[in-house]
């Protein structure tokens, strides 16, 4: 008897630390089941220090609040975060309208947006500014006719798809209008790129404020403050916006537990790490706000056209 | 034996319950005490609140009805509830067991932004005790830029009239004018003072030492949604990114969960502090 009743001590003793080792939140059944670890897609390399910072300081919140380790995936180009999350490689990645809208024309609702950050004045889109050197003799966007210009990247937002799409709307052909056209491949390659004399002007974005109020946030602010350049050699002739700014996109295939999880955690970051916001690269007063794929629609709309052009033999 | 036998199975099974624990929220109103499933005769919207949480936590939602805002917060701290919707005097009894999670936005209005209030570096006045009467700006007459730098100060006890007030064009201009002496103090949002005062070059770390920071912080909010500190984290992040979708997935449920603010626009997460008036700096 005394050895039937301490083996039954012991089944309900492990009993019980396996309910009390389990957080509330889990009671509908674990999510976790099938996962292990959290993928997370990230675009753009390691040279800024504060871009890093930001990657870790995500990479803590959602891990805390998931309980799981999280794992972060670098991709240098934009088409490296489309490729993984369309493809479901990767659970949420941060990527820019346009970069979502591209993901959309591929795998439709199975990758959907649920956050973007809404500003101290209520923004929640950002610019395209086309940038020249200061020495030029460009003033203005007519200006800019027959000269050479540097696009960001195919499914950059506002190094493509937006400042082309509003200069077809003011009756200029992007294609026909600018004397040379190439790919940068980044916003910092550009800087440097137009820096060195390589092109005329790119198409830049910027944030952080509006053409009336000027930009905190954006690659020339971002190098500027690392002291690779000096912020007076650079002038805006043009600007466009605002666009959507970037998304959180989570796959829909995932469980909602922790695409609620996710949603929440991140957005609770400013509130609960306020020191922390703008020391990773955010706007002091800027906040995550949820939004879904009716946020994207038209530059959803822009992306479709912009393939359709292409299609039809349009450069570059 | 048989009694620490029963001891143990009845904390097992205990915990085992714990795990399908409804989510229990106070509501203030009339009616019977205790924590009750809704029935058919619950208002729509109510339903589908319930109904939404209850689907996408995997619990039972049950309604509590208390009679105050200070019966909600006691039910809150005793655990016999796990959300409440509490104002400042009503949280400020339980603010060390409890915290706040989730504020709402009202349409037209700006995040709840951090405002500075600041000086010049040589001025002597450090307080806001010390600033009454001064000659202060505000950079607009936006909601970010007038709203709610008053709504913080005033919280803090500085109302309109307590300063000699002026509203410049925007937040660079106020603290440009601050620079210049043309006013003693600025109370701008804080993403106008990272425009100013934000490094933007190795060579100039600190390009406002000419500016004394007496304050930031939050404007204080009015009503905030409040749990226990020792929620599970995972389910208040759950919590808080169910609620700040709401408005778009299950709207009949955002009208009816955030009828309590004026023209609701979204959930919003909150710092714990959010009903106090604590301060950043």
């Amino acid at each position: 008897m005394a050895e039937t009743a301490w083996r039954w001590v012991a089944i309900l003793g492990a009993l019980a630390l396996t309910a009390c080792g389990k957080p509330q939140a889990t009671a509908s059944g674990d999510w976790r089941a099938g996962m292990k670890v959290l993928k997370m897609a990230v675009s753009g390399n390691n040279d800024d220090p504060m871009l890093v910072r930001r990657r870790g300081a995500y990479r803590d919140q959602l891990s805390k609040a998931l309980g799981m380790p999280v794992r972060l995936y670098e991709s240098s180009d934009y088409n490296g975060v489309i490729q993984a999350v369309s493809s479901g490689q990767i659970d949420v990645a941060q990527i820019a309208g346009g970069g979502y809208a591209n993901v959309d024309a591929q795998v439709g609702d199975k990758v959907a947006p649920i956050l973007t950050p809404r500003q101290a004045e209520g923004e929640t889109g950002y610019y395209s500014a086309l940038v020249v050197r200061a020495d030029s003799p460009v003033k203005t966007l007519a200006d800019m006719r027959g000269r050479s210009l540097g696009y960001i990247d195919y499914n950059s937002t506002s190094g493509y798809l937006y400042p082309r799409a509003k200069l077809r709307q003011q009756g200029i052909d992007p294609d026909t209008f600018f004397g040379k056209t190439s790919f940068a491949g980044a916003h910092t390659q550009a800087v440097m790129a137009l820096a060195n004399g390589q092109f005329d002007g790119t198409f830049l974005q910027a944030s952080g404020g509006d053409p009336q109020t000027g930009f905190t946030r954006g690659p020339l602010r971002t190098m500027a403050r690392r002291g690779l350049i000096d912020l007076k050699d650079f002038r805006v002739v043009w600007t466009v916006g605002p666009m959507p700014s970037e998304a959180t996109v989570v796959r829909t295939d995932r469980p909602q537990a922790m695409i609620d999880a996710v949603r929440g955690a991140m957005a609770a970051l400013p509130y609960d790490e306020p020191e922390l916001w703008p020391e990773i690269g955010q706007l002091d007063g800027s906040a995550l706000t949820a939004v879904n794929r009716e946020h994207y629609k038209d530059i959803i709309e822009l992306r479709r056209a912009e393939l359709a052009q292409r299609r039809g033999g349009g450069r570059p | 034996m048989r009694r620490l036998l029963a001891g143990l199975a009845a904390a097992v099974l205990s915990a085992g319950a714990a795990h399908a624990s409804p989510l229990r929220i106070a509501v203030i109103g009339a009616g019977p005490t205790g924590c009750k499933a809704l029935d058919s005769t619950a208002p729509a919207g109510e339903r589908a609140y319930h109904a939404h949480l209850a689907k996408r936590l995997g619990v039972e939602v049950l309604k509590c009805p208390v009679a105050t805002p200070a019966a909600a917060a006691a039910a809150l701290a005793a655990g016999q509830v796990d959300l409440a919707i509490l104002d400042p005097p009503a949280f400020a009894p339980i603010r060390t067991t409890t915290r706040a999670i989730l504020t709402v936005r009202s349409d037209g209005a700006a995040n709840r932004i951090p405002v500075v209030l600041a000086v010049r570096a040589s001025d002597p006045r450090r307080t806001l005790a010390g600033l009454k009467g001064a000659r202060l700006a505000f950079g607009g007459r936006s909601a970010a830029g007038l709203d709610t730098p008053r709504a913080m100060l005033a919280a803090h006890g500085a109302p309109k009239g307590y300063f000699r007030e002026e509203i410049d064009g925007d937040g660079e201009a106020a603290i440009d004018r601050l620079r210049a002496g043309q006013v003693d103090a600025v109370a701008v949002h804080a993403a106008a003072w990272q425009r100013v005062c934000g490094s933007v070059s190795p060579k100039d770390p600190d390009p406002c030492r000419d500016v004394f920071v007496v304050m930031k912080a939050r404007p204080r909010a009015e009503h905030a949604l409040v749990a226990r500190r020792d929620m599970p984290l995972e389910l208040r992040y759950r919590l808080i990114g169910i609620h700040m979708a709401l408005h778009l997935e299950a709207p009949a449920a955002f009208a009816y969960a955030a009828g309590w603010a004026r023209s609701p626009a979204e959930f919003q997460p909150a710092e714990a502090e959010a009903l106090t008036l604590a301060v950043l700096k």
